[in-house]
């Protein structure tokens, strides 16, 4: 081999990637070309500072932070506060009036959500509402253990579960409102919740109203909708 | 509270079917398993089992302790909100890396502050500034918090795909075939990235590896 060819090869010959021929070919030139024999050298001393780099003292307290992170990524307590006070003084009069407003407002955004929110308001009122969360419905909820914060574990758990669920339904929203058995409000508005958290509410509400024949389609994708009205709600607030 | 609305069965077709293949030869085959059926001690054992190394991996490619930090924290959350698309094509610890490099490599981005940082590592290269008085055995390696500053300051004046190939092979150990699936290109660009790599850290550590021929290893 050549000086330029010897060269390119060295790298594979320090891996020890070579045949054994062409390993003995380099080693002759090695033998003769100082420069070659250096750049071998140098290049093993590299690659030896490199592996003596100690291991570094892992931040002692990164598992703790990550799960603390996980733990508060549950939507806050004052995000569901508003969520309940969208839904508790609802008569269905208001909520229509409640969504009316709204697209009015921002109908002009031109964002279809928007507009579709708009157009959903008498599908809620009428059959989705008599199934949707009463305001009894709330106060039960708000009275029950879900004020107090789930241990750490169970909540890590439940938010998997629920992110599980809307990969699932975002894959396939067809297939899963088929297989979709019955599922309680507070499911439901946790799932929209979470679904609102994650920015995903807005595009599932549009998903799902396209495919509006199923039955369940409509009320689900208001209950996005509705999460993510709330969620830009609050967004403006702060 | 229960939330099995849609495959109830989930838990038992991870036991059986996906088990067979990757499991044995996967030591993390067990937690994953357990957490994407839900355990959430898993995921925090998976943390504990992985921290070193992602750790590891930021603090050599981004080059301070506190962004190494930052990024690996946001490394975990990304594998926690994306674990369970984890399909046991690869093992655990490949997914773990991949997803780690993409904090790095997203971070490094988002910082912008590359370029300014390799022009002033320049400048105090060609002055001299951060060389030892004298060169050393690169065998004393593991020795000398100069060294090893001189040592991440010539890794943080690679390009960022360069940097991040040679650290998973040098550093990591990881095989060019696994290296490939964590950077997302096919191994001979991992071959060759490493390559490069290391011949642009010899030209900067030339003062510190260039001691005599007996200093080498056979």
């Amino acid at each position: 081999v050549n000086h330029r060819h010897a060269r390119a090869l060295l790298g594979d010959y320090l891996e020890g990637e070579l045949e054994l021929t062409e390993r003995a070919r380099v080693d002759a030139h090695l033998g003769q070309c100082v420069e070659c024999a250096q750049e071998l050298r140098e290049l093993r001393g590299t690659v030896a500072l490199l592996r003596g780099l100690p291991d570094p003292e892992v931040p002692p307290y990164l598992a703790q932070r990550v799960a603390a992170h996980i733990a508060a990524a549950a939507p806050s307590a004052r995000w569901r506060e508003s969520l309940r006070r969208w839904f508790a003084p609802a008569g269905a009069t208001a909520l229509t009036a409640g969504l009316a407003g709204l697209g009015v407002l921002w109908v002009q955004s031109g964002d279809p959500a928007v507009r579709i929110a708009a157009e959903l308001a008498p599908t809620l009122t009428g059959a989705t509402v008599a199934r949707a969360p009463s305001a009894a419905f709330f106060r039960r909820a708000a009275d029950e253990p879900e004020a107090r914060p789930a241990p750490p574990q169970r909540e890590f758990q439940r938010l998997h579960e629920l992110d599980r669920q809307l990969d699932l339904l975002i894959a396939n929203p067809g297939a899963y409102l088929n297989r979709m058995g019955a599922v309680s409000d507070q499911t439901l508005v946790q799932l929209a919740e979470r679904a609102a958290w994650r920015g995903d509410a807005d595009d599932l509400a549009l998903q799902l109203r396209s495919i509006g024949e199923h039955p369940l389609a409509p009320s689900l994708s208001a209950r996005f909708l509705m999460a993510d009205l709330v969620q830009r709600v609050e967004a403006r607030g702060r | 509270m229960s939330y099995e609305m849609v495959e109830p069965r989930s838990a038992a077709r991870l036991e059986s079917a996906a088990r067979p293949i990757r499991h044995q030869a996967d030591p993390d085959g067990e937690l994953v398993a357990r957490w994407q059926a839900g355990d959430g001690s898993a995921f925090e054992a998976l943390v504990g089992r992985h921290q070193l190394r992602v750790f590891r991996l930021l603090l050599r490619m981004l080059g301070s302790r506190e962004e190494a930090e930052d990024a690996a924290q946001d490394a975990f959350l990304s594998l926690h909100r994306h674990g369970h698309r984890f399909r046991r094509e690869s093992r655990f610890s490949t997914f773990v890396y991949r997803v780690a490099a993409n904090a790095a490599l997203n971070r490094r981005r988002t910082l912008g502050r590359g370029r300014s940082r390799v022009e002033e590592l320049k400048t105090r290269q060609q002055i001299g500034a951060d060389l030892p008085s004298s060169p050393r055995n690169p065998e004393d390696a593991a020795g000398g918090a100069e060294l090893q500053a001189h040592v991440q300051r010539a890794l943080c004046e690679l390009p960022a795909d360069l940097r991040a190939a040679v650290v998973l092979y040098d550093i990591e150990g990881q095989s060019y075939r696994d290296i490939a699936r964590i950077l997302d290109v096919p191994e001979g660009t991992v071959k060759s990235r490493i390559h490069r790599a290391r011949s642009a850290l010899r030209k900067s550590l030339r003062p510190l590896v260039s001691g005599e021929p007996g200093g080498e290893k056979p």
